[in-house]
């Protein structure tokens, strides 16, 4: 059968709703090929996007998870990574902060590069991180929308990463507008690119590899 | 003390303006998940929390020296500052000094530099600027003896002490000061008794309140010698205000630049912008070049169109209806929706009955644009003063005769009234003057000069002829009559 992919939805999160415990069953499959090289990214898909889900083999069925458990290797979770930097571009390194994912909080310190790690459920949706010590100079709560982020290539997702990165380019809403050019134009002007606030391939490359993803 | 509950708070005066920037929806991060090793950067945007005007009045012409008037208007950047104190830290400033577009881009940087340098180094104390610019002068800004005859004046008309101390630059002058601060008594003006005299200036002008921190109060932290992040000058890149084609043509050509400098007025000032507590940037990723600098790093930050919006067109332009005068976009990013980059300011009138008589203590109701009516009662000069009124906005006047006491004032006459910054395009001032004098709004231009020149052409010598022409003449005798506040409209010459 065929998904069509909603705002907020990523591979892992509909891989269980349909009842799958490994995504790849359905991202390797060969009528979801055109798709995978198209997005790339499991994680980043596009509302709208059409996902062929597999029957689900009965064999499926044993693997409980207890034996995923037992034989999942380091890399088998879902990971929520974030890189956090002040106003001067700097990371907000060695800080303590409290990542509240649906019903859970983990408390984590940033390392030296401003980055935090945390493995979540496969269907997290919203969260929170929040900087508790009052004297940080950032932001106290940001508020995160897990899986929200659209393709680089759909004006969507540039605005939503120009947004992360400190840029004003308005509300995420895949329109073309003012504040969105303007801030093209910024990210362009810092990065050594030609501003024209036009995102072409290579503005989405360097917005792709400033971004993280 | 603001309340700190208190928001879109504006204070003005006719030398500054502060206010807060709107609030700034907190920010939110949509972010992917991942089986690899993606990840998500997020980093803070560069909002300002609040801004502050110097008006261009504040510094002596073409000039970087800071006139004493600017005393009045300075606390409310301490009020500012601690309104948006978090955690016990206060807000760090960038200043942006802004030229107007008379003359080459490289001198205009490099003043309006000047103009931040000099108010950077006032807030912090730092004689040795201040001498810098005394001793180098540029172009048209030279300090000279009159800065020193200014600052020594201002010195001395505060001091309130019993002897009355010969004024201005005498040899006694200079001596009684010279003794005051423990210098060498010579009566001569060098550097040692100039800085001290600087610092004894800056401290009355400033207050305790505003003695600013290099490394804690300002956004760069002092990292970079030069100033670089901290204090910078736009030069004419960010005017509020540009010509029209017309107008520019006839002030090139006019003799007298007096009403084209005048016109220009609002571009020569000078901005600061108060950041977030804590918050800092660092000097090499800041793109304004430094105030000693020339104008090519502004160049960078243009917009693609900056040519366009930095030429004179078809109708005067004005940055809080079009939003497109600023070449630069960094700066037109930080500003956007600065209250400080509107017109802001108080405005006074003179209340009259219909014999053309000022009404003394007269009851009034002032409703300014969309704001709660406020009670108010002129003075015994009929004037009644309504501060922190944005403009240009429309204004409501109702008013009427001092009731017997124990009665209710009755509002008999009632007008609508243009408030305007003083400096409109010649055809809407007068057409604006002459409704607040009473002329229908209704009526053609033509009709009410005719009727204006009709009933006042009578002051002026020769007397004016009544054409309808809104000739020099008639616009002059139009801004004596409404601005001259005469006792008796009709028949007392203005003054």
């Amino acid at each position: 059968m065929i998904h069509t992919v909603e705002p907020g939805e990523y591979l892992s999160a509909i891989a269980r709703q349909y009842g799958f415990s490994d995504y790849r069953v359905i991202w390797d499959h060969p009528e979801n090929a055109k798709l995978k090289g198209q997005r790339k990214n499991p994680s980043i898909l596009y509302p709208g996007d059409q996902l062929f889900i597999p029957v689900k083999e009965t064999g499926e069925e044993k693997g409980t998870t207890e034996e995923r458990h037992r034989f999942r290797l380091k890399g088998n979770g879902l990971i929520l990574r974030l890189v956090v930097r002040d106003l001067g571009h700097q990371p907000l390194a060695n800080t303590f902060c409290e990542l509240h994912v649906g019903n859970r909080t983990y408390d984590l310190m940033t390392d030296d590069e401003g980055r935090i790690e945390q493995e979540i459920p496969f269907d997290s949706a919203e969260g929170l991180l929040l900087f508790t010590d009052p004297l940080i100079p950032f932001q106290r709560g940001i508020r995160i929308k897990i899986g929200h982020l659209d393709p680089v290539e759909e004006v969507s997702g540039q605005q939503a990463r120009l947004n992360n990165l400190g840029y004003d380019a308005g509300p995420v809403d895949g329109k073309d507008g003012e504040k969105f050019r303007f801030a093209l134009q910024e990210f362009q002007c810092d990065h050594g690119l030609k501003v024209d606030g036009v995102c072409d391939a290579g503005t989405q490359a360097k917005l792709e590899e400033v971004h993280g993803c | 003390m603001p309340d700190p509950e208190e928001t879109e708070w504006q204070r003005t005066t006719d030398r500054v303006v502060a206010a807060d920037h709107p609030f700034a929806e907190p920010m939110v991060a949509l972010v992917a998940p991942t089986f690899s090793d993606d990840f998500n950067t997020i980093q803070e945007r560069l909002i300002p929390k609040g801004c502050f005007r110097i008006e261009d009045i504040v510094f002596e012409f073409d000039s970087s020296f800071v006139r004493p008037e600017v005393a009045n208007g300075m606390a409310y950047l301490a009020d500012l500052r601690e309104k948006h104190e978090e955690g016990g830290a206060l807000p760090p400033l960038s200043i942006f000094g802004h030229g107007d577009p008379v003359g080459q881009d490289d001198y205009n940087k490099q003043l309006s530099g000047r103009r931040a340098t000099a108010i950077y180094a006032m807030l912090v104390r730092d004689v040795d600027l201040w001498e810098e610019l005394y001793t180098k002068p540029f172009g048209g800004d030279q300090w000279g003896n009159r800065s020193i005859e200014t600052m020594m004046g201002a010195l001395q008309g505060s001091s309130d002490s019993g002897t009355a101390p010969s004024p201005g630059l005498t040899s006694d002058a200079v001596k009684a000061f010279q003794a005051d601060k423990g210098l060498e008594v010579d009566g001569v003006v060098g550097p040692n008794t100039r800085k001290a005299l600087y610092r004894a200036y800056m401290d009355l002008l400033c207050g305790p309140r505003l003695e600013l921190d290099k490394k804690e109060d300002f956004l760069a932290r002092h990292e970079d010698a030069g100033g670089k992040g901290d204090y910078q000058g736009c030069g004419e890149f960010n005017p509020v205000r540009i010509f029209s084609q017309e107008e520019s043509a006839r002030y090139e050509k006019a003799p007298d630049k007096t009403e084209r400098n005048t016109q220009n007025e609002p571009n020569r000032r000078v901005m600061i912008l108060l950041f977030g507590p804590r918050r800092r940037v660092l000097p090499g990723l800041w793109p304004c070049p430094r105030v000693k600098e020339g104008p090519a790093g502004c160049k960078k930050r243009f917009f693609p169109d900056a040519d366009e919006r930095r030429r004179f067109r078809e109708h005067r332009r004005e940055f809080d209806k079009t939003h497109d005068t600023f070449a630069c976009r960094f700066y037109q990013l930080l500003t956007d929706d600065s209250p400080c980059e509107r017109f802001l300011t108080s405005f006074s009138v003179r209340l009259y009955d219909l014999m053309g008589r000022f009404i003394a203590h007269a009851p009034c109701r002032l409703m300014v644009g969309h704001r709660e009516p406020m009670a108010r009662q002129a003075n015994e000069k009929g004037v009644v003063t309504a501060l922190d009124v944005e403009v240009p906005s429309r204004c409501r006047i109702e008013w009427g005769f001092k009731p017997p006491p124990g009665e209710e004032p009755e509002f008999v006459f009632s007008l609508d009234v243009y408030l305007t910054h003083d400096n409109l395009a010649r055809e809407d001032e007068a057409k604006q003057k002459l409704h607040n004098l009473g002329y229908a709004e209704d009526n053609e231009l033509k009709l009410n000069v005719t009727a204006f020149q009709q009933d006042y052409g009578h002051l002026a010598s020769p007397p004016l002829v009544d054409d309808g022409v809104l000739d020099d003449r008639t616009m002059d005798l139009l801004r004596k009559v409404y601005g001259g506040c005469a006792d008796d409209l009709r028949s007392t010459p203005p003054q």
